[in-house]
């Protein structure tokens, strides 16, 4: 049973000012749950749409995504928002956490928006903490954190509503070797351990190194899916 | 619900001297709009206290033929229950009968056209605080045969008290009206004009004079609550009928109206260009606040926040910020504006001399309501939720993908 179908699944960027762009073309690809992939090509290959696309932040110009069989271009925009929040976690580049929220209270945040008692939050939100390696650091702000403790702190938050999926882009395009290594180790053992999809966009060959499937896209075509 | 109070309150406080500077923006509004309008406000109540107390009363009784025609020929006929009929309004605290007319002034060598006014000496004293005004000689007492003269007039006619002044004047249906009375006290107007013409005598000897037993001009009322006046005006027409004609001081002193709303609109116009400027100053303030923010709220909804509520986290902010500015403008205006009601300004020079000349006190109050307060501060939050809005509704219509690239 896949978790992810994608089927014919065409992007094409035209504000009617530019020539159109298409960004996806025609791509067919599903995924099982447990899995973790990499989605690889050059810059402007069409990574980032394809995950904004999975994620429903983007529509698609045509084609189809269902996620655990349920059609997600079926949804209005409220519904896909209630469907990312119960259903998909999301890992960004630049941490995005949210400034004013201490680490546990950025953890905490999809929680409070699926309106989960305190005692439920408290507990899931230290669990992560502590699972990433930040369980000293739960009241720190993100100003307070370094780049690699920020994006742990994400990779928490995205797994705090316990989703089907989880969907990283270029998670670990701005760190260092040893904070990547961290991150990936972590990252892989959640998916271990609590049997999560991780879909990666990168560039990073440490990311690449680490996949269980790699999938290569140029030009918005998928030109090779490898699984290890 | 606490959840988002606290990240709205920790939203605000990102950029402190951006915040500071917006709600030190409201606070100057609202502190300068209240301590602006409660000096107006209590300019134009001291000039009504001024000219109401001075002579007309809140409302006045007339025949209902008096407003076309004001002579004696209109007088009313005093019952002797209607003083008391008319005080059993529970808004009235007193009725005043008086009775007017114009006589020649003759003293000497020395002639002028004069107002006559016959009244009841305690209840006008009441009223108008006539004695007050007593410069020379005594005030009347009931069954007076003396007269009061203004101060100008007593100096055109080169009379003072103890002197002679005759008067002559047509009498009710025509009677001719002439006699001579003692000056038992001379009194000051602040007014020019009534300085220059007034004659006072009491109420049975005026009506003996124009022999109009009984007859008055008109009652003058004071009321308990001036709030109340316009229905007070509705329940004695009604109670007394259509041959009375009842006017409240806003009927008759139409020329102070009219320069009131005037100048009252002057000082809506300044309060309106004053909020304009605050509000977009908070208009700006949002616009940045939403700008610099795009990405953090593309990945709030990105992870489940429904763009209503992140619109709502804003419009929050706003709210605290015009709150805190609104409450603190209005909290620190309020002992200066309490300061000045007790201790009004008090002018000098010329102006005083000019505000004098026109019947009133030369000081400047303020105007001391409750209400006003929150109404300035109303005004404020009103301005902050139209500022809001355009911010809001470009927040509940963000591109995710696109506030994520921001």
């Amino acid at each position: 049973m896949n978790i992810i179908e994608i089927k014919d699944l065409v992007k094409i960027y035209d504000d009617k000012k530019t020539v159109p762009v298409t960004a996806v073309n025609g791509v067919n690809i599903n995924f099982k749950p447990g899995e973790f992939a990499a989605i690889v090509g050059p810059s402007g290959s069409g990574k980032t749409t394809l995950l904004n696309l999975l994620g429903g932040l983007d529509e698609p110009t045509s084609g189809e995504i269902l996620i655990d069989g349920k059609q997600m271009g079926n949804l209005n925009s409220r519904q896909k928002i209630d469907f990312r929040m119960h259903n998909i976690g999301f890992v960004f580049q630049a941490y995005n956490l949210i400034p004013v929220l201490t680490a546990k209270e950025n953890v905490e945040f999809i929680m409070h928006l699926q309106g989960q008692s305190k005692k439920a939050r408290d507990k899931r939100s230290q669990e992560l903490l502590e699972a990433v390696g930040l369980g000293d650091r739960m009241n720190a702000r993100p100003g307070k954190l370094s780049g690699g403790q920020q994006q742990r702190v994400a990779v928490a938050r995205a797994l705090a509503s316990k989703p089907k999926f989880i969907l990283a882009d270029e998670p670990t395009a701005n760190l260092d070797s040893k904070s990547t290594e961290t991150l990936l180790d972590i990252m892989e053992k959640l998916n271990i351990e609590e049997n999560i999809t991780f879909i990666f966009s990168t560039h990073d060959a440490r990311v690449v190194n680490k996949a269980r499937r790699v999938i290569t896209i140029e030009d918005g075509v998928v030109v090779e899916d490898k699984e290890r | 619900m606490k959840y988002y109070f606290k990240m709205a309150w920790r939203n605000i406080w990102r950029n402190k001297r951006r915040t500071l500077i917006t709600t030190a923006s409201i606070f100057f509004a609202v502190f300068f709009a209240i301590l602006m309008r409660s000096i107006q406000l209590g300019s134009y109540g001291n000039m009504v206290d001024n000219v109401v107390q001075a002579y007309t009363g809140y409302i006045q009784i007339f025949d209902d033929k008096y407003k076309g025609d004001e002579s004696i020929e209109n007088s009313i006929k005093l019952g002797p229950n209607m003083l008391s009929e008319i005080e059993k309004d529970e808004n009235v605290t007193l009725a005043l009968p008086r009775l007017e007319s114009f006589a020649l002034a003759s003293s000497g060598n020395q002639t002028k056209g004069v107002m006559v006014v016959g009244t009841d000496p305690e209840r006008d004293d009441q009223l108008t605080g006539l004695s007050s005004k007593i410069v020379q000689g005594d005030f009347l007492r009931k069954g007076d045969q003396g007269v009061l003269v203004s101060e100008r007039l007593a100096s055109y006619l080169k009379t003072s008290v103890g002197d002679s002044v005759i008067l002559f004047s047509q009498g009710y249906h025509g009677v001719s009206a002439a006699d001579l009375f003692v000056v038992k006290g001379i009194l000051k107007f602040p007014s020019p004009d009534l300085d220059n013409k007034m004659i006072i005598m009491d109420l049975p000897l005026c009506q003996e004079f124009y022999s109009a037993p009984n007859m008055i001009s008109s009652i003058s009322l004071d009321l308990k609550e001036e709030k109340k006046m316009n229905q007070t005006v509705k329940n004695l027409q009604e109670k007394l009928g259509d041959q009375y004609d009842v006017r409240s001081w806003k009927k008759i002193l139409t020329q102070l109206v009219q320069q009131i709303e005037g100048d009252n609109a002057g000082g809506l116009i300044m309060l309106f260009l004053l909020y304009m400027i605050v509000g977009f100053g908070v208009f700006g303030t949002v616009q940045m606040m939403t700008a610099e923010r795009r990405k953090e709220f593309g990945v709030m909804v990105a992870v489940g926040m429904q763009k209503q509520r992140l619109g709502g986290i804003l419009a929050l902010e706003m709210i605290m910020i015009g709150f805190l500015g609104a409450l603190s403008g209005a909290v620190l205006s309020l002992p200066i504006v309490y300061e000045l009601y007790i201790h009004p300004i008090t002018l000098s020079g010329e102006t005083a001399e000019t505000i004098m000349s026109f019947g009133m006190e030369p000081i400047m109050p303020t105007a001391w309501e409750a209400s006003y307060f929150f109404s300035q501060a109303g005004v404020v939050m009103i301005i902050v939720s139209l500022a809001v809005f355009f911010p809001i509704l470009s927040v509940t219509r963000l591109k995710v993908s696109k506030a994520l690239r921001a």
